[in-house]
């Protein structure tokens, strides 16, 4: 097993799942957390664990969201929990013990649906996750000629971050031949300004060589389809049943 | 909808996407988050409307939990929670406030509408602050409060040399293409 940016190799029933399924169990489960109450956060703090028991996960992946949630922690605690009259300054005030339970609750949502998003991106590739998401904008081509064409933008858009990785990388090695990359932070900043020009130009050129060859082979305003990415598989559907479940437990003890 | 501007869009909301997954990946490669070039540009070389629509994408990718925003945990709809999501929000806007007031070649367009690019990008930041304060955590606070937490000099220096390189940039792209 091996890691790669943000993504976990492994072979877990979690990788294998449908990533329609996981965009959009991972989209209403985000939204419903932000409603529930104690009980909510108790069942799905359990869940997360057993999803990361299952999917193979190190727990050493999660480690970057702590000094994230270290900071919200220090405003949510700060903002909700420091109270002061408005006859007295700030400094005047004192910790209101409501106010640090309203930054607990809110600081376990957070941590929660942080951590549902980094096991997302683990157990799903970037393209599948793309995909994932161009599907459920995909119904919205019937709604009318803009909604389809930003759906077409979703589509190009992941087809376009690895190719304009390539380019990147072609720029980069391109700069290494002149010398090493600077060490001090402000001559690392010029580099970086003086590889930019170019990088947006050839984007540019690579959007007008497509937009020819779209309007070359027929493309006509709002006709965009989404493809098919992935058979659904029994255990896609007990993975539909159980994100169902978990939902409506959240709904209910909202 | 002009074909040839909806893939120069969708270049941009990848260069945007790429550039968040860059910070995260090789952050000793790039020295500061380079993102608000990258939307001011939008609005300078592809205008309002295709602009704003470029930064939508980016923000929709992001949201529905593609990795490419700037910190932890880089996408995922928690991003709501976070206090500085308004500036995220307010990518879409400043982008397309530069693309109104640019006009092609014209170099004290490109200042001024830059400018008023990172003013409404800081009016998103710091109303959504002032919201998460007032209606989330149910706080009593004024736009002073606001402003002494969300609004650091240093950091608004380090915004206006970005909005100044951006408008070289943008007129060196003009220029060469």
């Amino acid at each position: 097993m091996d890691s790669q940016e943000l993504y976990w190799f492994s072979d877990s029933v979690l990788h294998r799942l449908d990533p329609r399924l996981k965009v959009g169990g991972l989209a209403i489960l985000s939204l419903l957390l932000t409603l529930t109450r104690w009980q909510g956060l108790v069942l799905t703090s359990l869940a997360l664990m057993g999803l990361v028991i299952i999917s193979h996960t190190p727990l050493r992946l999660f480690r970057g969201m702590t000094f994230v949630l270290l900071w919200l922690g220090i405003f949510y605690g700060v903002a909700a929990g420091w109270v002061w009259s408005q006859s007295a300054s700030f400094w005047q005030g004192h910790w209101s013990q409501a106010g640090l339970l309203q930054a607990v609750f809110m600081l376990w949502r957070i941590t929660l649906i942080f951590g549902l998003t980094r096991l997302f991106a683990a157990v799903t590739l970037p393209m599948e996750q793309g995909l994932g998401i161009v599907y459920f904008f995909a119904p919205l081509t019937s709604l009318s000629t803009k909604a389809a064409e930003f759906a077409l933008l979703l589509t190009l858009t992941l087809r376009f971050i690895p190719l304009l990785g390539e380019e990147a990388a072609l720029i980069w090695k391109a700069r290494m031949i002149k010398g090493n990359w600077p060490t001090t932070w402000l001559r690392r900043s010029w580099e970086i300004c003086q590889l930019i020009v170019p990088l947006i130009l050839i984007s540019l050129k690579r959007a007008e060589e497509l937009g020819e060859t779209m309007l070359a082979r027929g493309y006509g305003s709002g006709s965009f389809r989404t493809f098919l990415i992935h058979e659904r598989t029994a255990m896609d559907w007990w993975g539909g049943i159980a994100v169902g479940l978990w939902g409506v437990l959240l709904l209910i003890w909202h | 909808m002009n074909v040839r501007k909806l893939a120069m869009s969708s270049v941009f909301a990848a260069l945007m996407c790429l550039t968040g997954m860059l910070i995260h990946w090789a952050p000793a490669l790039i020295p500061f988050s380079i993102l608000p070039v990258f939307v001011y540009l939008s609005g300078l070389i592809l205008g309002a409307e295709y602009g704003a629509m470029a930064m939508l994408v980016y923000l929709v990718l992001g949201l529905f939990g593609l990795p490419v925003f700037a910190s932890a945990p880089f996408g995922g709809l928690g991003y709501i929670l976070k206090p500085t999501f308004g500036f995220l929000l307010g990518y879409v806007a400043a982008a397309y406030v530069v693309g109104r007031f640019y006009r092609e070649g014209s170099l004290w367009r490109a200042i001024t509408g830059v400018f008023f690019g990172l003013i409404v990008l800081y009016l998103f930041g710091l109303s959504y602050l002032y919201v998460i304060l007032h209606w989330v955590l149910h706080q009593t606070t004024s736009i002073a409060g606001v402003l002494a937490i969300g609004f650091v000099p240093l950091l608004f220096m380090g915004d206006l040399i970005k909005a100044g390189l951006a408008v070289w940039v943008g007129q060196e792209i003009v220029r060469r293409r």
